[in-house]
């Protein structure tokens, strides 16, 4: 812009620079390229047929030439008064690029001279989704990383596992570290699902690198074992100041719905149970179904001819629960910078309904990143983040009366809804009326978040670096549960939960950067010392009583029913270092350490050394290989060896004895010993193997990366149990072991590169299994499922045998086969009827990203599958099985209910309760409702045409685009629920939403 | 000072705070203390103090079970048509579904580090130093005599010569090693210990007690006594310390007048409780494990008496009035109006919050009575109890002793006491068969049966290869 409004006046002095930069593979102008020269601080872009001109005094500038998606330029004029100098540039595509930096632990290296196993993703390539956390983003995009929206919460919370489960109670999560500072997910929310990451604006996000083996994640020592996620966020670039604005919004609906059996035909089929009933206990049908007319309040009901379709209403609680939301964003960044100092400010605004009333998520926030060089050796850089963020909850999720994924389809279907004057009826069946909970109470979460860091960076000798960095992530969360006098939940006058949760994390770090060239080989090396220390309080507190539900808050209640506090703190530490050296860029070497300590662990366990090494061959340096060097570009094997530590599962005093609160008696607090110390306690310890290679031929046409890895992890944390006479149940130890391992793919291509047509694909799939190896001395079972040889997230039940014809009875298979009514659990392999079924672990997953551009237009495109998992639909389950008696709402596969005999089906006869003659158990967990929940899933879809640049720059404007986004548009599942995007058994979730958005990007 | 010397300060403020490690990384929990700050500390062990008797209003003892179940599996209770799923198998006493109550040695264990560390304390005054170790004792020896009745058979009623009574520790278990696996001891032993338990209990409580019945007491302590002389048919004894209980208690015998709101108190303790578990407002058990929400409408409302139970109050009986008609929440089935419902836990301190009386003046005229008329030439003793109770019900005085005296006296203990606990164990302790309500469609539970002694957790069993676990489990 700074171009444009520049005077049209030629000096004597000055000279012209002009040109014409088009793209190298294609020849094509690149419209809409920036041309700057850092020097003046002054710059120009290139018009609609890619030329540009500039007016500069005479002398020598390095000219900067930037344009998104191809790799930036410098270039070195000379400019003679009154002449002018003509440069062309022919821009090279920005594909994997080899030399394109990769952020490590403390540090960057060139991407051709990484040793571990790294995957990463640009911000640009997910700035747009409709996704309100970062980690969302990930999704099907990196090979070895699991994720799985557990939430169809808008902001809610995300499941994430690199490679696999490590742990069986020490936590899987990933060390998340944002901008050199880690992330505390302790203490969220008691009340709506949510997600720390949800305060961090995606569109901030410049890359985001996920450190998988070993050699990438030792560096973070006893944090490290489930792998490390390293977002960084934009920072600011030299040149004018480019604003960007964005606006969306978008129509957020359900994935599906349960079809429910209707009203009257409900009502016959209940009457049948009832029929079945008076049968079996008194043999009299006739008056069991009189029965059940008469208490469903239509005792007309068996006399001949009733019209049940004219008779009996039907109310669609569903209906009135589920809605179709919207969702808004509005997003302003400003980028820019000088010689000395450069930033990226940006503020945005998000608001996004859920699929169920009274259930959304809105957030503001406000990024400033700054860097400023001070001199030539003193840089100051800062990164301020806040964020204020509310949502409303569903009143629950599960198997409650309140949640709206399960009161809706169980509520009964005969019972209004409403009275006649419009006010709730409070009468359903369980003296619940799900709708009037959601409508009049409160369910609420309110987060103000500041992530912010600080540092100096000082330039000591050529190559040697030091910065002294500060973070601070600070979290305070509110919550509230309102139960208003009204509604047909609570006590009689209503009740009030409040809770004021606040986490000060607060890390710093002092590390050295070494990088030197030693005769033709680079030498790096890193050496740093962290510290952290994490302080957490909540206090809350409950009343009842209210006079109405206009009152909500506190003050008003009649009752305070409690007041309670905690508070708790950990701290690490840790000395660090890191040497890597590239001989001849041809061998790279790469050793890693840290001495890491935590105050979690038992005193005489407080410190432990965990490191790396790794080495990798770049075959194509070699002169052998010289016969493919027109079209092999890179050829790297790489393999690497070290340990990392877990010790997420450890809870902050857990290695010691300590008196605990321990309630109240008569008013007075008591104190009690709270467990038997165990001061050997400590981290779990991961031995990570990794080969990987990566490849690229025809200038980046074609490139991969294959993988092959073992994790195991061992000394897991496993409670021993004691005799319970001892006053103790029972004490962590550190035992126990499970192996992880699998293989990883990546594939990318440019598949089509015309003149007018792009289409870049990139398809990732993982391979991975998992084994529990050892537990507690001498034992092979933990609980149920967890066994020594098998998977960690194995099912073991009965197996499902159908509906017996002749007499309507559910069947099982014995252990040996045989047809049987009442299996039998003893817990003991040799004799128990269960079987191990399935695994909740997928046995593959992955995505297929592709991006189409012709012409104006853009499609991208990603899908996302997941193969081999299994999930237990509990959901069905507890409608389906014995279901007719709980009066409650039925799925429509209820119609295939076994009726006479001879009749083949696999849905049992009606009866009025789960318990009926010649079963012992109602509910029974079989493979009857184990699903395959493998599913191919069209993920994200966007669509987006930018505007020609003769017109934008016609109006003032770099550059303008408008797209439509779609999110979860077509899955391909055997699955019988809503969503197969989950995670173990199906609880009634709250499924994730069908997305569609417009919107519009302006650049300026 | 140039910036290029700043890393090498930062290099050698760096090497101080390396070599002070350890203490880098020191923290301090803020709800809790030390084992050692609880157990030396007057703060420490007043508040250990007062977790033994929050232990008591646990929903597996006196905030629940231990009052719901006797009850429940005996002869007193029947389902409610609309039954949330609760005591469904204790109703029809399948196997397996007995009172249980293990985890009491939870309890067990803190009091054993209050009589460990509490008499080491100096700041403590003395006087107090033997309040807090008598009233340990005397909760001890509750907690014991709690596990015997359910665990193990009477001294004089032991079937088939199976004699273990419960695991005893009188240690606090401080270190693993501590946690051993250990056998039952023999029914004479842990008889032996609560014994001794109360009579150190009465010894110390005798020379300072806080004259607080919802705190252990002299007078628990001899009535306590009492009801364990009972179970073992130390009639002499029970008699005794009945007596002594009576005389040294400031609770008294509620006239008929007062029985109907007897058991609505929360400020004080009932008029007849010698011992009465508290339950403030804040301390409610919430209305998944209330009394009140099992009892009364409009919680869950589980279970009713049984219609075998109504029928032994006679039209005058003044206790009438705590097993009153709901009419209010509707019947099942077309000509009923209503269910009988229990009013003993009717959220008299709070919304789903009762206090619940443990040893009770009334129990111990019947105890005196029983005790009396199995002495010989006591019997116009024990009439003269038995009478003085009756009067105070509504009921007409026995003029001339009933032929079957005792068999009226433990009648007149089902009716008392019931739904306080008792009705399960006076029947065990008595060697009694258990005729289930008409109503539950179970046969006769013989005295001698499995359901007559509960399990044992089958975790404890298949880990302590030590213990033992009970007959036909």
């Amino acid at each position: 812009m700074m171009a444009f409004g520049m005077p049209a006046l030629v000096f004597a002095q000055d000279g012209m620079l002009e040109g014409t930069i088009t793209g190298a593979d294609t020849g094509e102008p690149l419209p809409g390229a920036t041309v700057f020269v850092s020097a003046l601080q002054s710059g120009t872009s290139t018009n609609i047929d890619g030329e540009y001109s500039l007016e500069l005094a005479a002398g020598e500038y390095d000219v900067r030439f930037t344009y998104v998606g191809f790799q930036t330029q410098v270039e070195r004029v000379t400019i003679s008064a009154g002449e002018t100098t003509t440069l062309d540039i022919a821009m090279e595509l920005d594909l994997v690029g080899l030399d394109d930096v990769v952020v490590t632990g403390y540090g960057e290296v060139p991407k051709r001279n990484v040793t571990g196993s790294i995957a990463s993703i640009r911000g640009r390539e997910v700035n747009r989704l409709d996704v309100q956390s970062v980690d969302q983003a990930m999704q099907g995009r990196l090979p070895g990383v699991r994720v799985t929206n557990t939430s169809g919460q808008p902001g809610g919370g995300v499941h994430v596992r690199i490679r696999g489960l490590g742990s069986i109670s020490g936590g899987n999560a990933p060390l998340y570290v944002v901008d050199g500072v880690p992330i505390s997910f302790t203490d969220q929310s008691s009340q709506v699902s949510s997600n720390p990451l949800a305060g961090i604006n995606p569109r901030d996000i410049e890359s985001i690198e996920v450190l998988k083996d070993a050699a990438a994640a030792s560096i973070y020592g006893a944090q490290a074992s489930n792998g490390v996620v390293l977002v960084t966020t934009k920072t600011g670039v030299e040149g004018p100041t480019r604003f960007t604005l964005s606006s969306s919004v978008g129509r957020v609906g359900e994935l599906g719905r349960h079809d429910m059996i209707k009203g009257p035909e409900w009502l016959e089929l209940q009457l049948e149970a009832y029929e079945w009933w008076g049968q079996f206990l008194f043999n009299n049908p006739e008056g069991g179904r009189q029965f059940g007319a008469d208490s469903f309040g239509f005792p007309e009901a068996t006399e001949e001819g009733f019209d049940f379709q004219a008779e009996v209403p039907h109310y669609d609680y569903q209906e009135e629960l589920m809605r179709t939301g919207v969702n808004r964003n509005l997003n302003l960044s400003a980028r820019g910078g000088n010689s000395s100092t450069r930033f990226y400010i940006a503020g945005g605004y998000t608001f996004e309904e859920g699929t169920t009333i009274r259930s959304d998520f809105q957030r503001l926030n406000l990024r400033t990143n700054v860097e400023h060089d001070a001199s030539d050796f003193l840089t100051l850089e800062t990164s301020i983040n806040l964020s204020t963020s509310s949502s409303e909850g569903a009143l629950s999720d599960g198997f409650f009366l309140g949640s709206p994924f399960f009161a809706g389809q169980f509520a009964n279907p005969i019972t209004p809804i409403f009275n006649e004057d419009g006010t709730f009826n409070q009468v359903n069946a369980f003296n619940y009326n799900p709708v009037d909970v959601n409508v009049l109470d409160d369910r609420e979460n309110s987060v103000n978040q500041m992530l912010l860091n600080g540092g100096v960076r000082l330039n000591l000798i050529d190559g040697l670096t030091f910065r002294s960095f500060y973070g601070l992530d600070y979290r305070n969360t509110r919550d509230l549960n309102y139960q208003s006098p009204e509604s047909s939940a609570g006590p009689p006058g209503g009740s009030l939960f409040q809770a004021d949760r606040q986490v000060t994390n607060f890390t710093t770090n002092q590390v050295f950067n070494y990088d030197a060239d030693v005769r033709g080989s680079a030498f790096r090396g890193i050496a740093g010392f962290e510290y952290r220390h994490e302080n957490r309080w909540t206090t809350s507190m409950s009343g009842e009583g209210f006079p109405s539900g206009l009152f909500r808050t506190m003050q008003n209640a009649a009752e305070p029913t409690g007041v309670t506090g905690f508070g708790s703190e950990y701290k690490t530490a840790g000395v660090f270092g890191q040497a890597q050296y590239d001989f001849l860029d041809r061998y790279l070497l790469s050793v890693t350490g840290r001495y890491d300590g935590s105050s979690r662990f038992g005193a005489d366990r407080r410190w432990g050394l965990f490191g790396s090494g790794a080495v990798a061959w770049v075959l194509t340096e070699e002169a052998f290989m010289d016969w493919s060097s027109n079209w092999l570009d890179d050829l790297k094997v790489r393999l690497s060896y070290g340990t990392t530590g877990n010790q997420s599962g450890i809870s902050n005093f857990a290695p010691r004895t300590l008196f605990v609160s321990g309630g109240t008696y008569d008013g007075q607090p008591a104190l009690r010993p709270g467990g038997l110390g165990n001061n050997v306690l400590t981290w779990e310890a991961a031995e990570t193997a990794n080969l990987g290679i990566d490849w690229s031929i025809l200038q980046g046409r074609v490139y991969g990366v294959a993988e092959i890895y073992r994790r195991d992890t061992d000394r897991l944390l496993l409670s021993r149990q004691l005799p319970s006479d001892s006053g103790f149940g029972s004490l962590t130890e550190n035992v126990g072991g499970v192996r992880n391992e699998g293989i990883e793919l990546e594939l990318g291509a440019v598949l089509v590169n015309t003149n007018n047509v792009r289409w870049t694909s990139d398809f990732n799939i993982t391979w991975l299994r998992n084994e529990v190896l050892a537990l507690a001395d001498g034992e092979d079972r933990l609980g149920t499922s967890i066994v020594v040889g098998r998977s960690l997230s194995s099912y073991y039940m009965y197996r499902y045998a159908g509906v017996n014809p002749a007499t309507g009875l559910p069947m099982f298979y014995d252990r040996n086969g045989n047809i049987t009514y009442t299996p039998r659990a003893t817990g003991d392999f040799e004799t128990d009827d269960r079987e191990f079924v399935g695994t909740s672990l997928p046995s593959s997953l992955g995505g297929w990203n592709n991006r189409v551009t012709v012409g104006n237009f853009t499609l991208d495109a990603l899908v996302q599958f997941n193969f081999g998992q299994t999930t237990y639909d509990s959901f069905q389950g507890s409608f389906t099985d014995g279901a007719f008696f709980r009066e409650a709402g039925l799925l429509e596969s209820s119609r295939e209910r076994w009726t006479e005999p001879g009749q083949i089906t696999r849905v049992e006869r009606a009866y009025v309760n789960s318990s009926y003659p010649g079963r012992t158990t109602g509910f029974t967990t079989s493979t009857r409702f184990l699903d395959d929940a493998s599913y191919i899933r069209l993920k994200n879809v966007q669509l987006t045409y930018a505007l020609p640049i003769s017109l934008t720059q016609r109006i003032g404007f770099q550059g303008a685009a408008v797209y439509v986004q779609g999110t979860n548009l077509l899955t391909l599942s055997n699955y019988n629920g809503i969503d197969p995007e989950i995670l173990g058994t199906n609880n009634a979730i709250y499924p994730q939403p069908r997305i569609i958005t417009t919107g519009i990007e302006l650049n300026f | 000072m140039t910036f290029r010397t700043v890393p090498a300060l930062v290099l050698a403020a760096l090497l101080v705070v390396l070599t002070g490690c350890d203490s880098l990384l020191d923290t301090e929990p803020q709800q809790s203390v030390s084992t050692e700050v609880g157990t030396s500390s007057p703060e420490g062990i007043r508040a250990l103090y007062t977790s033994t008797y929050n232990r008591l209003t646990s929903a597996a003892y006196y905030g629940q079970r231990l009052v719901m179940a006797g009850d429940v599996l005996a002869d007193n209770a029947v389902l409610h048509p609309s039954n949330s799923g609760r005591y469904t198998g204790e109703v029809v006493t399948s196997l397996g579904s007995g009172i249980g109550g293990w985890g009491r040695y939870t309890q067990i264990n803190e009091i054993n580090f209050a009589l460990k560390f509490a008499p080491e304390i100096e700041d403590i005054p003395q006087a107090e130093r033997t309040r807090i170790q008598g009233e340990m004792h005397f909760l001890r020896a509750l907690a014991y005599h709690d596990l015997m009745k359910v665990y193990a058979y009477e001294p004089n009623q032991v079937v088939d010569g199976f004699d273990l009574g419960v695991i005893i520790r009188t240690e606090p278990t401080e270190t693993v090693d501590q946690a051993d696996f250990r056998t039952r001891a023999t029914v004479e032993e842990v008889y032996n210990l609560i014994e001794s338990d109360l009579l150190t209990a009465i010894d110390l409580l005798s020379q300072e007690d806080r004259g607080d019945r919802f705190f252990g007491n002299l007078a628990a302590a001899e009535a306590l006594l009492a009801r364990v002389y009972l179970y073992a048919e130390n009639w002499e004894g029970a008699e005794t310390y009945a007596t002594r209980a009576m005389n040294n208690t400031t609770a008294r015998l509620a006239e008929a007048s007062e029985v109907a709101e007897m058991y609505n108190n929360s400020g004080a303790p009932g008029i007849e409780s010698l011992f009465e578990v508290r339950f403030r407002q804040t301390e409610s058990p919430g209305v998944n494990a209330a009394l009140a929400a099992l009892l009364t409408p409009p919680g869950f409302f589980d279970v009713t008496p049984s219609e075998e139970f109504l029928a032994l109050l006679d039209e005058s009986d003044v206790r009438n009035a705590l097993f009153p008609l709901d009419t209010d929440t509707g019947a099942y089935g077309d000509d009923a109006t209503g269910n009988f419902m229990v009013r003993k836990y009717d959220q008299s301190v709070a919304t789903n919050t009762d206090n619940v009386p443990v040893l009770r003046y009334a129990e111990m005229l019947l105890t005196r009575a029983e005790a009396r008329a199995e002495q010989p030439g006591k019997q116009s003793d024990a009439l003269a109890d038995l009478n003085l109770l009756r009067e105070n019900r509504g009921l007409e005085a026995f003029a001339t002793p009933p032929a079957d005296l005792i068999g009226e006296i433990l009648e007149e203990r089902r009716r008392e006491l019931a739904w306080e606990g008792h009705r399960w164990h006076d029947m065990k302790r008595r060697g009694m068969d258990v005729i289930k309500p008409a109503a539950t469609g179970v046969p006769p539970i013989e005295y001698g049966r499995p359901q007559t002694l509960s399990p044992l957790p089958g975790g404890q069993v298949s880990l302590n290869p030590n213990l033992t676990q009970n007959p036909g489990y």
